[in-house]
């Protein structure tokens, strides 16, 4: 087995949008479940990998759209959130 | 030809308890119940059955049920191959038969869940905690994913998802076995809860009760029962393959592979001698109605994107050139994963038999095709003829 270090950036291959909370071993957080954004993400030359988005608004995603990587951003505050990575739409500059 | 070879087995009885709730029955009296009603179909007593095999996810062990049926120290197997049970318990039985080890067998799938989606542990599929923890784990993603690209790529108009589960409780008002019986117009479907875009509540099958139950016979002793042998032509059962996207894959390849579905139909069809195109009804996992499409095209039964024309069309009705689901499939019959693969085996020999009541096609079919898809990438596919 050899690691590959994979691309933090990518086009958006299909995506969907969880609107109902899944059961264990899904970490429920205590608060409200809130729907979030799955999706495949196509990283150039390497592979797709599925992931969280950073949206659930299918007016926000479309199909082949760059997405960019980050960090869960309950994870980034509270050290007892598993730290998940997460794709966002990538910000066009026009 | 295949009938007069010798050697495919025949399906000479058929047991089914209707699915739906059964609060009031464990899973191994739904499981009893089936082989009982099977066994009576085929005018035999269960001390003549030489062989079994069945399954279930959460209605107990099959083998068990031998303290119900008499104990007559046969051989009875216990499979679970999650959706694809049924098909692989049906394997096991043909082998049996194919051997010489046994005339008569019976296979039986049953099973009772609780309500909603599947709890599922990650280490059970091989998988890290985390897959599990972040919420991707959860079977209806990967469909919803997998149609909404399908839809992308081959033009498949939202319309024509509502198509699938209008047909599917249509066909299922017409059958006293199914669960949902109340026929819905497209636009209840369009408009229903949205559960996983761009599935809505109505497009999904849910997991419930239910149990069937085949009696198998060799050729030979098939001609000696009181009921049309319907063969079993070809059976087959495949694990995926490298780069196939299967549910629960955390990533895929660029270069994606041929689908577990499209393996198991060809193996099945190459089995029977049979094509694609000769087959007059078919019964298709519709886990959600994007998998009837896309398994339309992946068993063979049409090209990608053609659906979408046969669809509008009504192809897929009882009537229609292509019937598929003709008893309302998984989403008007639910799914107790142990019983569903031989529930769509139950309803193609009844179309091949030519009893299927209300819902029988006009034409009388003499090919007849099943297929199941379940986690982590299985599928079995059978061809049965008259």
């Amino acid at each position: 087995v050899v690691d590959e270090l994979l691309a933090d950036e990518g086009l958006l291959w299909s995506w969907t949008v969880q609107r109902f909370a899944p059961k264990a071993p899904f970490f429920a957080d205590g608060h409200p479940f809130v729907p979030f954004g799955v999706g495949y993400i196509e990283l150039p030359g390497q592979l797709r990998i599925e992931s969280r988005l950073t949206t659930a608004d299918p007016s926000k995603l479309r199909i082949g759209m760059p997405m960019r990587l980050v960090l869960h951003a309950s994870a980034a505050d509270d050290p007892d959130v598993p730290a998940i990575y997460e794709f966002a739409p990538q910000v066009s500059a026009k | 030809v295949i009938n007069d070879s010798g050697r495919a087995p025949a399906i000479v009885g058929l047991g089914i308890v209707p699915f739906g709730r059964h609060p009031d029955r464990t899973g191994l009296e739904l499981g009893e119940l089936a082989a009982r009603n099977a066994l009576c179909d085929a005018d035999l007593d269960w001390s003549a059955i030489q062989f079994a095999a069945g399954g279930s996810m959460s209605g107990g062990s099959a083998d068990a049920l031998v303290s119900r049926l008499g104990l007559t120290g046969i051989p009875f197997q216990n499979i679970f191959n999650g959706c694809a049970t049924g098909g692989s318990a049906l394997l096991s039985a043909q082998a049996a038969i194919a051997a010489g080890a046994a005339d008569l067998a019976l296979v039986v799938g049953f099973d009772k869940h609780d309500k909603g989606a599947f709890a599922l542990d990650p280490a059970t599929w091989g998988l890290g905690a985390w897959y599990g923890e972040s919420g991707m784990m959860v079977a209806p993603q990967y469909f919803s994913l997998k149609i909404q690209r399908y839809m992308h790529d081959h033009s498949i108009s939202r319309s024509s998802l509502a198509r699938v589960a209008v047909k599917a409780f249509r066909n299922g008002a017409s059958n006293p076995n199914a669960w949902r019986r109340t026929p819905v117009a497209e636009q209840d479907v369009l408009e229903s809860d949205m559960v996983t875009d761009p599935l809505t509540q109505l497009m999904f099958c849910s997991p419930n009760a239910g149990a069937v139950a085949l009696v198998l016979a060799s050729p030979r002793r098939a001609r000696e029962m009181p009921n049309p042998a319907v063969y079993l032509s070809g059976v087959a059962f495949r694990t995926r393959r490298y780069g196939a996207f299967e549910v629960f894959s955390p990533s895929i390849p660029l270069h994606l592979g041929q689908s577990v579905t499209a393996d198991a139909a060809a193996a099945a069809f190459a089995a029977a001698g049979v094509a694609p195109s000769d087959v007059q009804v078919a019964q298709l996992q519709d886990t959600e109605s994007g998998a009837e499409i896309m398994h339309l095209a992946e068993t063979g039964l049409c090209q990608h994107g053609e659906q979408e024309k046969l669809l509008q069309q009504g192809a897929t009705e009882c009537g229609g050139h292509l019937p598929v689901n003709t008893d309302g499939g998984c989403i008007a019959n639910g799914e107790p994963v142990g019983a569903s693969g031989l529930r769509q085996v139950y309803e193609v020999a009844l179309q091949l038999r030519g009893t299927a009541g209300p819902r029988q096609i006009p034409t009388k079919p003499t090919v007849g095709f099943t297929h199941v898809y379940g986690a982590p990438g299985v599928s079995a596919c059978t061809v049965l003829t008259v």
